[in-house]
């Protein structure tokens, strides 16, 4: 059954799309900031995890680590030191301001790592997964595998921990966490931070899979932009849900109406979406 | 009028400058004027309207589509672009209808894509539009600088259109219904402005001279394909030089657009890898500490020291004076509540320690005062409440104590450390608990998270344990209910869980903002009953509260307030007696 096929293709890549959303998704609900750097974040990420296995032979999936304490400290000391000053400001000009960080942060990797598009080979793939009619690259199930678990981490975090609580609590009513004693100004940068750390978390996944370029900082942005508003704004659910959603979509599309067309597909998706019900498709507004 | 002569004067010097420059000064200056028309169409639906549009690179590139494409199928030059520029009207208009009841974020995102849709549109359509590989535009039969001569007019008589069109329409009821969108749609919407409409106006003008720009474009580089067209630098640029040169204004897109090209030039030929990031560099810069942009700075800088004379402006501070005559007056008037030399707080205040004095506080939004010169103390243990009608400053005054609104003057002591300029934190750590009028719960938290994130500050895991368990004592309800939404919860079970969560802080004073608005009264009976062994359990209460009866029979002392000021402070009892307060608050004469 091709079709089967067709749907395991898009749930893996579905698991991969809701890593890269759900960090834009949690700076985007909680600050009220679209962050444009997102998408480079993410090929950071794939970069800090390519050095790493090309010149210590690290795997990509311990560089989960490495690339994600990297881009937490980058998001955190850009959050505290120079968006935190605009962050109540409106839409255009907190908007303006991460596209700026963006133009400076995409060029300076353009410039550091050129164009070029390098690629991980891992020396000790997988192999391939066998269920029924449906074969799957083992490295891909493993990735996605990594991905929804860290989502739910992040999940676990949000609900679980005091941390977790206030970030919940400043999305909700930033006066009123104000007056439970949260620094806000801090809570946004830890937020913005642990959307960095996912960004760079799946990057490092990505980079066995997709090639790395700075080049292809706007598409990860595009995606992240897809499953934020299929799923609904700022929750973690609606993040895997939109990811999963889109990755199929993704993967009929392309071979029904071939692979360059499926892109506009899931941006005409978009469109549509905002059109009929701007609040995503799951509606109601998030709890995480 | 006077912006009128400006823009001729302009104009007519800019005319002149073929006779005078190079072909390479007139290719600058034909960017110049471009930008300038694609900074201030943006302005249209930015500026005017507040909505942060990237639109602007799809109309380019759907402009210059539309007439590259015209032109290959023999349609004349001129012909080609004002289609171009129709075409881009109908577009945005149908586009406008689609997109435009989105605010925020999600237009910005809206708006962004469609420039993404139409290159992948132009990509899939080779036979028609040359796909990938671009499309090329008929040669025109004369020389280099005649070309470079015809096109720096072109654009320049675009500009001067776009220009004309900013002017007649910044005095129009578009523009003002387009500033009432921008300053409160929802109450533009109720003035019965058609903000609909209105919008969707904005957004087609914001397309139409971006069209037949992107047309010149097109036949001037002869050649176009859908990187250049449509790059979303196209969409941004016109915003930054409008940010530069201010939002709103007239000459500012134009002012913005020669700075930034300029710089462009002067600079980025010298650093070509790092152009992107210089010009990111430049944002950065200018969102953060150019806001208003350069026509403000040079207003504030120059303008206003010429007019007003020198800085602490004294125009504000007569007019507060006068207000003050006026506050003093009204103050007067109120007959009956005022008492000649009414007692000061420290000599009704008992012998107990104070837990928070505030002297002399000041403080207000922006311009608009509210409190003047508060006195007001509470001592350790003590139930104090504050009363007075609708806008008297009694929210405004705890807002204050807890560090949600800085004051502009006096003092605010906590177990007598000056905590003036503390932050809400700060305060919670100094044992101020403060319950928010409207309770302010985590609507879409449990109960139970709710109670525990008024622990927030806590790191005695314990204890705070015992504490939760303590509340579920307190208010039995909530132990039942600890896993629901708080949101679910009636009216008065919200205002135990807002009183639990404040207790959690382990207070030694509970700033409660109108216990019984809005509850039934057996409720409040309850709640009443709960307050006061909460306060015999050592814990000092200031209460707001518009049931001046119930207030008065909780606290021992009272202080009332009215505009801003504090007018009375006495002993319940004898409050409960006095007849102004009966007339003014009860209705009892």
């Amino acid at each position: 059954m091709i079709y089967l096929q067709i749907a395991a293709n898009g749930l893996v890549l579905g698991g991969l799309y809701a890593c890269i959303a759900v960090g834009f998704s949690l700076v985007w609900g909680v600050l009220n900031v679209i962050n444009i750097l997102h998408g480079t974040f993410i090929v950071l990420g794939s970069y800090v995890a390519y050095f790493a296995y090309v010149h210590l032979g690290i795997h990509p999936f311990v560089s989960i680590a490495i690339a994600g304490g990297v881009l937490y400290a980058l998001g955190h000391v850009l959050q505290a030191g120079i968006i935190n000053r605009v962050v109540a400001a409106p839409v255009l000009i907190t908007l303006t301001l991460t596209f700026g960080l963006d133009l400076i942060l995409n060029n300076t990797m353009l410039v550091a790592f050129t164009a070029d598009y390098r690629g991980i080979t891992l020396a000790h793939p997988l192999g391939s997964l066998e269920i029924g009619p449906v074969f799957l690259p083992g490295d891909r199930v493993a990735a996605m595998a990594l991905a929804i678990l860290l989502t739910l981490l992040l999940y676990r975090l949000l609900r679980d921990s005091s941390i977790g609580r206030a970030i919940v609590a400043v999305r909700m009513d930033r006066e009123a966490a104000a007056l439970m004693g949260v620094d806000i100004k801090g809570i946004n940068a830890i937020t913005f931070g642990i959307g960095a750390f996912m960004a760079g978390a799946a990057g490092a996944l990505l980079s066995i899979i997709f090639p790395i370029s700075p080049l292809n900082s706007q598409v990860f942005l595009g995606k992240a932009f897809v499953v934020c508003v299929l799923g609904g704004l700022g929750s973690v659910p609606g993040a895997l849900y939109g990811g999963l959603v889109l990755g199929v979509i993704e993967s009929f599309g392309s071979y029904w109406i071939g692979a360059e067309r499926a892109v506009t597909l899931s941006f005409a998706l978009l469109l549509l979406v905002l059109f009929v019900r701007p609040s995503g498709l799951t509606g109601r507004r998030g709890y995480e | 009028m006077k912006t009128w002569i400006v823009v001729a004067v302009l104009a007519v010097l800019l005319a002149a400058l073929p006779l005078v420059g190079s072909n390479y000064l007139l290719r600058i200056a034909t960017t110049v004027c471009m930008y300038t028309v694609m900074a201030q169409s943006w302005n249209f639906i930015g500026g005017l309207a507040g909505y942060p549009s990237f639109a602007t690179a799809a109309f380019f590139g759907f402009g210059a589509y539309t007439s590259a494409i015209l032109q290959n199928h023999a349609t004349p030059m001129v012909l080609g672009w004002g289609s171009a520029g129709l075409a881009a009207l109908l577009f945005a208009a149908f586009l406008g209808g689609a997109i435009l009841h989105l605010r925020g974020h999600y237009f910005a995102i809206a708006s962004l894509i469609i420039a993404e849709m139409l290159r992948e549109i132009v990509n899939t359509l080779p036979d028609f539009t040359g796909g990938g590989k671009g499309l090329s535009l008929p040669f025109l039969r004369f020389s280099v600088t005649a070309q470079a001569q015809f096109f720096f007019y072109a654009m320049l008589a675009l500009a001067i259109l776009c220009m004309a069109a900013a002017i007649i329409i910044q005095h129009s009821k578009l523009g003002f219904g387009l500033r009432c969108i921008q300053q409160n749609e929802d109450a533009a919407n109720m003035l019965g402005i058609n903000t609909y409409g209105y919008k969707t106006a904005a957004f087609s003008l914001s397309a139409v001279f971006v069209g037949v720009a992107g047309a010149i474009y097109a036949s001037w580089v002869n050649y176009i394909d859908p990187p250049d067209v449509f790059d979303i630098l196209l969409a941004v640029k016109p915003m930054v030089m409008v940010l530069l040169g201010g939002l709103g204004t007239i000459f500012g897109p134009a002012l913005g657009a020669v700075i930034l090209l300029t710089f462009e030039e002067l600079v980025w030929r010298s650093f070509l890898t790092l152009h992107a990031a210089a010009l990111g560099g430049i944002i950065v810069i200018l969102v953060l500490f150019l806001p208003n942009g350069i026509l403000a700075l040079i207003r504030e800088r120059f303008l206003d020291s010429a007019i007003r004379g020198s800085a602490p402006r004294p125009v504000d501070r007569a007019s507060r004076a006068a207000r003050d005559r006026e506050q003093q007056a009204s103050d007067r008037s109120l007959a009956g509540l005022e008492l000649p030399g009414f007692p000061s707080t420290a000599s009704i205040v008992t012998a107990r320690a104070s837990k928070l004095a505030i002297a002399g506080l000041q403080a207000g939004y922006g311009d608009v005062q509210v409190l003047w010169d508060v006195t007001l103390e509470v001592a350790t243990g003590e139930l104090v409440c504050l009363i007075g009608s609708n806008g008297a400053g009694k929210t405004t005054l705890m807002r204050c104590i807890s560090g949600l609104l800085p004051i502009s003057a006096g003092e605010i002591l906590v177990d007598g450390r000056n905590m003036t300029r503390a932050t809400p934190a700060d305060l919670v750590r100094a044992g101020i608990a403060h319950v928010p009028e409207g309770r302010r719960l985590f609507s879409a938290m449990s109960v139970r998270d709710n109670l525990l994130m008024g622990g927030y500050l806590r790191d005695d895991k314990e204890r705070t344990a015992d504490d939760l368990e303590r509340i579920y004592a307190v208010f039995p309800i909530l132990a039942e209910r600890q896993r629901q939404d708080a949101g679910t919860l009636s009216g008065g079970e919200q205002q135990m869980c807002a009183i639990g969560r404040g207790l959690m802080a382990r207070p030694s004073l509970l700033l409660i903002d109108e216990l019984s608005l809005g509850l039934a009264p057996r409720m409040v009976e309850l709640l009443s009953e709960r307050l006061r062994e909460i306060n015999r359990s050592g814990v000092a209460v200031l209460l707001v509260e518009q049931d001046v009866m119930n207030a008065l029979e909780l606290a021992a002392r009272a202080y009332v307030i009215d505009r801003g000021r504090v007018t009375k402070v006495s002993a319940s009892t004898s409050l409960a007696s006095d007849p102004a307060i009966r007339e003014a608050y009860m209705g009892i004469a």
